[in-house]
């Protein structure tokens, strides 16, 4: 095991990052506190990887990833990890996948056995897979077919990006979902699931020199092997808008403007996540203040910025309230973004939104599970927790005029793509 | 006003970084502080002891909501986009939880803008403005979020199941009220309602995280103590003592909604309030049933036939009665089929109980896992508080595992056949009428049960 780097995070604590001889990377977060531990799996395989008509394997096998192994009968690791008081859970988005358990710090060692035995001695079988594949369809009901927003989210995505992977759903298409076999789930495996293509965080109240012994001792002699280049093809620029329309059981029309954005490794990331707070983020920021409760156009107004490895969206959604167009909101919403690129705001009024992203990371702090969410995202995606570690000092860097130029190259119509939800009687004019 | 003496109690199990102060005084029952010094975040909470509990009639639903929103709005002069300004340029945030019991205002911020949060905090609690503006534009806010919220499947089945289980009580109200009843809110009820209930004695002060004991009891001073001073008179006592007797039979209610690819079941009956002492061997009981992934009902209704994405169950923990529910979301096509198992788990489980092996594991369980309900100095807050409200010892945030361990096996198995009633239950669907009404009807035991279908859009 070696010791790569040591690197603060805030008050006392430092994260300690490892490498296993056969690649698997370890950070290690060791702090006072309750007896709890987090230990969390990050592969770097997510649905960015999947092929062509296997949309959604990435997924579905991490729903596989909770039944037998060589030495685990079914159903034996969920119960383990419950009767020794822990809760474990996964997720899986575009470019990663991610195992979690939370456990009393007394059950490490059984922990770490266990993860280890799931990396490489998986069994999948026929029913298993049909079981899980149903389970898989049910909860793309739940969170897409009879969830508006989970609907407009695919179809944006679908419409924003013509040749880079992030176009496909990570759940999967309904189709390619069943059509995933055995055979695909195995190759998937062998082919992703190897120490070098892994990261193990752990955040909590544990003993670093013991932790490092049992992941040692269950996980060095596991065999790495070759990982495939991601190639997945880069997306081209966009040069014009993208717009597409649905009728749909709501009462309300929605909508989701999705501008072009950068990677998160980009040096605008955190500027362009500070601009859309500003903007959005809240009852006193100048466009939610104009479009909800001075005009009251729009009942609700979020903004997201994905944190994806390649390029991918700045998303603006909104409820438009009866009696108002999606072209009114838009035509307000493009003004009043066109009169921020045209008004440098103050260094007080920047501060405000400060002030906010430094209490948000403070709470995002709180558990040992967030803290160590947050550190395997960065890692996964950047191999570097200093964009995280140095937040705090990053974002007092930035500037009013930084904020502007951001709005301008990036809150363009030309690199904009829309998708509408309309109640199935509206009559509105489709927007061309 | 000075500690004479005060108590620290250390997490037991070694965690040292979090304090907690019991001074030796009246303010015992007034202060809940759990420091916690790592993160420089501070959160300041001043409880209610009353909820909508007092939304007393249907027609005022969403009443205590209101009058607590509207005071959050304006206050002291400044309307809701002055207070969020300020609030906003220091990274505070204030909001309003209120449920059956309690009503919390809740302040958060980090340590070095305490003061100023501090001030926009006691002025929102001592001097709301109760303004007509504010009040018009709330209401419009919360009828667009309403129309919103009915989008969401799983808002709905609970406002529908809810409603219907509990009646004309206001636990079945929605928290924030109905078209109708928003409507007819004025100030004037706000200030009523106000007046009646925000004074000093009906109050408690929740602090955690980067505060000391010296500092809440400032805080005390400089927020509850500006309170006016009053007889505490339970206007909740009727209310909450209420039982409610089993209403014989099942009931389905069948809420209509357009092109559902999946249903939202809801099925369940009346349990017990969390102080009553029964209430924690049925929590052991129903989470050996259905409260964790490897529990009896998600074993059977998803792993073994993959039937829904999730099955659980659960016991309530309101003051007054509470209840036990199974939730499940299959495909449309596939309701009657998963309905009927969950009937038949329910039945199986009031007649047969369950197994020691199922009893032993969801107590080893719950008692192993306690560490993660109290992790953070504002969980440890919520229990506390939960404990102090129900007249309960907060000593029993740390003795919690002991008191599922000593429960007994035969314990557990006689509450669960005293208050499982499967001819009894209540099962509320949320999904498309035309694809469901069949299925529910070919299930011999719903057969000729009452099956009311109501809009998704309307409240009744």
């Amino acid at each position: 095991m070696r010791h790569i780097s040591t690197t603060h995070f805030y008050g006392s604590l430092s994260i300690k990052q490892y490498e296993l001889s056969n690649g698997l990377q370890v950070l290690l977060l060791p702090e006072d506190g309750a007896p709890v531990v987090a230990y969390q799996t990050w592969f770097k395989v997510g649905s960015r990887n999947e092929k062509i008509g296997k949309s959604g394997i990435a997924h579905l096998f991490e729903h596989l990833m909770f039944n037998e192994t060589k030495r685990l009968p079914a159903g034996t690791f969920d119960r383990t990890i419950e009767a020794a008081g822990g809760h474990t859970n996964a997720a899986t988005w575009v470019d990663w996948t991610y195992y979690q358990n939370d456990i009393p710090s007394s059950k490490l060692e059984l922990l770490v056995n266990l993860e280890s035995q799931r990396m490489n001695e998986l069994i999948v079988k026929l029913p298993q897979l049909t079981s899980e594949r149903e389970v898989v369809l049910n909860e793309r009901r739940f969170r897409v077919e009879d969830d508006i927003d989970g609907f407009l989210s695919e179809k944006l995505y679908e419409l924003a990006f013509t040749t880079h992977p992030y176009r496909f759903p990570t759940i999967g298409s309904v189709d390619d979902i069943c059509s995933i076999t055995l055979e695909d789930t195995d190759e998937f495996y062998k082919t992703y699931y190897a120490p070098n293509n892994a990261i193990i965080v752990l955040a909590g109240n544990f003993s670093t020199d013991k932790a490092l012994e049992w992941i040692e001792t269950y996980y060095g002699i596991l065999p790495s092997q070759p990982i495939p280049t991601f190639h997945g093809a880069k997306e081209p620029p966009q040069i014009a808008e993208k717009r597409n329309r649905y009728e749909k059981p709501v009462l309300s029309p929605k909508v989701i403007w999705g501008y072009k954005s950068p990677a998160l490794s980009h040096p605008h990331h955190l500027s362009l996540d500070m601009l859309g707070d500003f903007l959005f983020g809240g009852p006193s920021s100048p466009i939610y203040s104009k479009l909800v409760l001075e005009k009251e156009i729009v009942s609700s107004l979020h903004y997201t910025l994905t944190p994806f490895a390649d390029p991918g969206l700045f998303e603006i959604s909104a409820t438009i309230k009866p009696g108002y167009s999606i072209e009114e909101v838009e035509s307000l919403l493009r003004k009043e973004i066109d009169d921020f690129k045209e008004r440098l705001i103050s260094g007080q009024e920047l501060d405000k939104t400060k002030a906010r992203f430094l209490t948000g990371f403070y709470k995002g702090l709180r558990t040992a599970n967030q803290k160590a969410t947050a550190i395997g995202h960065y890692f996964s995606i950047l191999g570097d927790v200093t964009p995280l570690t140095q937040l705090p000092t990053l974002l007092k860097e930035v500037t009013p005029s930084q904020l502007q130029e951001l709005a301008a190259h990036y809150l363009n119509p030309s690199q904009c793509s829309s998708v509408v939800a309309l109640p199935l009687s509206t009559k509105e004019e489709i927007l061309v | 006003m000075q500690l004479s003496s005060c108590t620290t109690f250390i997490y037991k199990g070694g965690n040292p970084r979090m304090n907690t102060y019991f001074p030796e005084n009246s303010l015992s029952k007034k202060i809940i502080c759990v420091e916690d010094h790592v993160l420089p975040l501070c959160r300041i909470q001043v409880v209610l002891k009353a909820g909508n509990l007092l939304d007393i009639s249907f027609d005022r639903a969403g009443l205590s909501s209101y009058t607590t929103e509207l005071m959050r709005r304006s206050a002291n002069g400044h309307s809701y986009i002055d207070l969020e300004r300020a609030l906003n340029q220091i990274g505070a945030k204030i909001k309003i939880f209120v449920d059956g019991d309690k009503t919390i205002f809740d302040l958060s911020v980090l340590k070095e803008y305490l003061t100023p949060a501090l001030s926009i905090f006691t002025d929102i609690i001592t001097k709301p403005d109760f303004s007509e503006i504010e009040s018009d534009r709330l209401k419009r806010k919360w009828l667009a979020n309403l129309e919103n919220n009915r989008e969401d499947d799983s808002f709905l089945v609970n406002r529908f199941f809810w409603r219907n289980l509990y009646g004309n009580h206001p636990y079945g109200f929605p928290t924030t009220g109905t078209e109708e009843s928003i409507s007819r809110f004025s100030p004037l009820h706000a200030m009523d309602w106000y007046k009646n209930n925000v004074y000093q004695e009906n109050t408690l002060l929740g602090i955690a995280g980067d505060l000391s004991t010296e500092e809440s009891i400032s805080i005390y001073e400089s927020v509850i103590s500006k309170l006016p001073k009053n007889k505490f008179v339970s206007s909740e006592d009727s209310v909450l003592s209420q039982k409610f007797p089993v209403v014989p039979g099942c009931r389905v209610i069948l809420v209509d909604k357009p092109e559902r690819t999946q249903s939202q079941i809801l099925v369940g009956q009346f349990g017990v309030g969390f102080s009553d002492p029964n209430w924690l061997p049925l929590h052991v009981g129903i989470t050996a049933f259905g409260g964790t992934f490897t529990a009896r009902l998600m074993r059977e209704v998803r792993v073994k036939r993959g039937l829904s994405y999730g099955a659980t169950a659960h016991a309530t923990s309101p003051k007054g009665q509470g209840a036990i529910v199974m939730h499940a979301f299959p495909a449309s096509e596939q309701t009657g089929e998963t309905l009927e198992l969950l009937l038949e788990l329910h039945k199986e489980l009031y007649e047969k109980g369950l197994t020691d092996e199922e009893i032993s594991f969801a107590k080893n369980y719950l008692a192993e896992s306690h560490a993660f309900q109290i992790q953070t100095a504002e969980q440890k807050l919520r229990f506390k508080t939960k404990l102090t409200l129900c007249g309960m010892p907060v000593s029993l945030v740390e003795k919690w595992p002991e008191q599922i361990l000593a429960l007994s096996n035969d314990t557990i198995k006689h509450v669960l056949s005293k208050y499982l009633s499967p001819k009894d239950l209540l099962i509320t669907i949320v999904g498309t009428a035309d694809l469901l009404q069949g299925q529910i009807r070919t299930i011999s035991t719903l057969k000729n049960v009452p099956l009311k279908i109501l809009p998704y859009t309307k409240d009744e």
